[in-house]
């Protein structure tokens, strides 16, 4: 049996009359998880809707030329992350962007890390999660920010539980020592 | 026995708000109906391009059908424009003046027969005169019989 995304994959492609309702529905259950996405690269709620505009028109165009070889948000995921970068660079060239809210808050009780403000550390921890592979960030992403459950994540990125255990304790590995690095200098 | 706090455990994850539903369904909606409106412009802009496209090919083939290429260029009325206030008298003394600047091709080819009729039989210049003009000048009379067949 399809699922219902590819349904709605189809649905879209053919660009009948349920090619608007099946994109809504798609664009309904992925929209918040790309938005908070796209937030904690740009942090600017205004630039956030625009990179979400752009992404959404990027999905519309493309969507025929989706391959299934990754799973459907991986593939959104992507054109999040990469569109998210792109704008990042363009507005930071023309002005000095303003940070809406910040992503994460220090616990104090560590040493390297009670003398640094919020903003500081997490601009490494953006630098750290970048330099992972795609799938180790995407489930970063997904676990470490919005603490999601390991059965829903293998549901969207179509990949074992087991497998996604692995990859978030790698993925925090590298963080962790990533930071450590930087933090020590 | 306590596990060690990582770095990671003393970093706190900020909830983010995110937009209502309705926010993501009216972009999903002008996004679809934008990019649609977008691609039939596109056709539209295609199917006009290559009307456009044929029409012009068609003209040009009946340019180049119809076209009589045998006729004198625009070129050679700009040449004869450059000259459209310089009288007669003034062109046959410049060209008597600079009569060694000119081969003889250059010479012979705006005689044509009208001209030769008209201008070129030297009616009032007896032919001792020519005789001995070309002799002054070492006009080479072979080289003139065979270009210009005056004699």
């Amino acid at each position: 049996m399809k699922s219902e995304e590819i349904i709605w994959v189809e649905q879209i492609v053919s660009g009948g009359t349920d090619a608007e309702k099946a994109f809504q529905a798609l664009s309904v259950k992925y929209g918040p998880r790309m938005y908070t996405q796209i937030f904690r690269i740009v942090q600017n709620e205004a630039i956030a809707k625009d990179v979400l505009q752009n992404v959404f028109i990027k999905i519309w165009k493309n969507l025929s030329s989706y391959k299934r070889e990754s799973s459907l948000y991986t593939w959104m995921y992507r054109i999040a992350h990469n569109e998210a970068l792109t704008m990042l660079a363009s507005e930071s060239k023309r002005k000095h962007l303003p940070i809406d809210n910040s992503i994460i808050q220090i616990i104090p009780g560590n040493q390297a890390l009670d003398s640094l403000e919020g903003e500081q550390v997490y601009q490494l921890l953006r630098e750290a999660i970048d330099s992972l592979p795609e799938k180790q960030a995407i489930v970063f992403e997904l676990k470490y920010f919005e603490n999601q459950k390991y059965g829903e994540i293998a549901q969207l990125t179509g990949t074992s539980e087991g497998a996604l255990k692995a990859s978030y304790h790698i993925a925090k590995q590298k963080i962790t020592t990533f930071l450590k690095a930087k933090l020590n200098h | 026995m306590k596990k060690e706090k990582d770095i990671l455990d003393h970093l706190q994850p900020e909830k983010i708000r995110t937009p209502s539903e309705s926010y993501f369904k009216t972009l999903a909606k002008k996004v679809s109906i934008e990019e649609r409106h977008s691609a039939f412009e596109n056709r539209r802009f295609i199917k006009i391009t290559g009307f456009a496209l044929a029409a012009a090919a068609v003209l040009f083939m009946a340019f180049v059908l119809f076209n009589d290429f045998s006729k004198p260029t625009k070129e050679l009325k700009v040449e004869k424009d450059l000259f459209y206030d310089v009288n007669d008298e003034e062109i046959y003394a410049y060209v008597d003046e600079h009569i060694d600047d000119f081969t003889i091709d250059e010479l012979s080819i705006p005689l044509s027969d009208e001209t030769m009729e008209e201008d070129f039989y030297f009616t009032d210049i007896s032919q001792d005169e020519i005789i001995s003009y070309i002799e002054a000048e070492n006009i080479d009379l072979d080289e003139l019989e065979d270009e210009l067949l005056i004699f």
